[in-house]
């Protein structure tokens, strides 16, 4: 979504609160894909998602335009969210055999993946051991499918910190991922 | 063996992962590498496997859609409040607007009472 096009609809929701339905619309789903990618389940993704739109909903005159975008306020307040679920829980997260299995069935071209399952698994874990920062990195560009440009904004840097974050990310998820299969 | 990273390096990747998010048809072959990418085609090859097991997922529609109706309900019942709470300021500012219509109302009444005395006064004189 254009910057200016977001900015209208949260002005239109700020002077209007039913008008925060259309926010609400383009947001639902990947507010939810995110939390599903740092928890697992789809249980936690709901109830996160739920605590993320009523959190901003509650909040959102207080939110004003300076720079950071609707999109990586909202983020931020899912990531707050997934962090304090993850506190709450003090443990390191076990991977949803519900999300390996849906991620095979998604898969389009299973010929092409050459992965068992025990691989994906583990990288699944690898990624999940990764930094917040990192892992939310990897769930834009990949899961959400946003540009470089975008992801920018979301996560307040330039094109090409996040092109430098990217390729630390994977050197460092490499390790961890060669390391653990050694185990 | 030491990796060399450079700006290159960082394009290839991004350019990869951009091909990647663009869906199948896309591959590392099509990205011009030379020998010495050796490395790099393993990142390459390990954002394939990270992108098949980061596959989007969506909410239920049920899901969805009960959260969009209760956040309705706030918004309608936020509206409501915004409403009960503008009625007395509004009576406020009506009652302040009518005081204020009445006062000078009685200070006109009363200049006027003052001017017809002087010029009563004035009449008698002459």
């Amino acid at each position: 979504m254009e910057a200016e096009q977001e900015r209208l609809l949260v002005e239109r929701a700020q002077n209007d609160p039913l008008a925060f339905a259309a926010l609400y619309e383009v947001y639902a789903d990947r507010v939810y894909n995110y939390i599903y990618q740092r928890t697992g389940n789809r249980h936690d993704a709901e109830d996160l998602t739920a605590r993320t739109f009523v959190k901003a909903f509650a909040h959102l005159e207080g939110y004003v335009f300076r720079g950071i975008p609707f999109s990586a306020w909202l983020y931020r307040i899912a990531h707050n969210a997934v962090a304090n679920w993850h506190r709450d829980r003090s443990r390191r997260q076990v991977v949803s055999l519900d999300a390996l299995a849906a991620h095979a069935e998604d898969g389009d071209h299973p010929e092409d993946v050459t992965q068992s399952r025990e691989e994906q698994r583990a990288l699944l874990k690898a990624i999940r051991r990764l930094p917040a920062e990192r892992q939310q990195l990897l769930i834009l560009k990949f899961s959400d499918g946003l540009k470089n440009a975008e992801i920018a904004r979301i996560m307040g840097r330039t094109e090409g910190a996040i092109k430098s974050l990217y390729h630390r990310t994977l050197l460092a998820l490499r390790r961890d991922f060669q390391a653990h299969r050694m185990d | 063996m030491a990796m060399s990273v450079d700006q290159n390096d960082f394009d290839i990747l991004a350019e990869h992962a951009d091909q990647l998010s663009r869906g199948p048809g896309s591959d590392v072959e099509k990205l011009q590498m030379s020998e010495q990418h050796g490395e790099l085609r393993s990142l390459l090859q390990l954002a394939e496997q990270v992108k098949s097991v980061l596959a989007p997922v969506r909410p239920s529609p049920h899901f969805k859609q009960r959260l969009g109706s209760e956040l309705t309900e706030m918004a309608q019942r936020r509206q409501a409040q915004d409403l009960l709470i503008e009625t007395p300021s509004s009576r406020k500012e009506l009652l302040i607007g009518a005081a204020v219509a009445l006062a000078g109302g009685v200070v006109y009444l009363l200049r006027t009472q003052m001017q017809d005395r002087s010029q009563g006064v004035s009449h008698v004189q002459t």
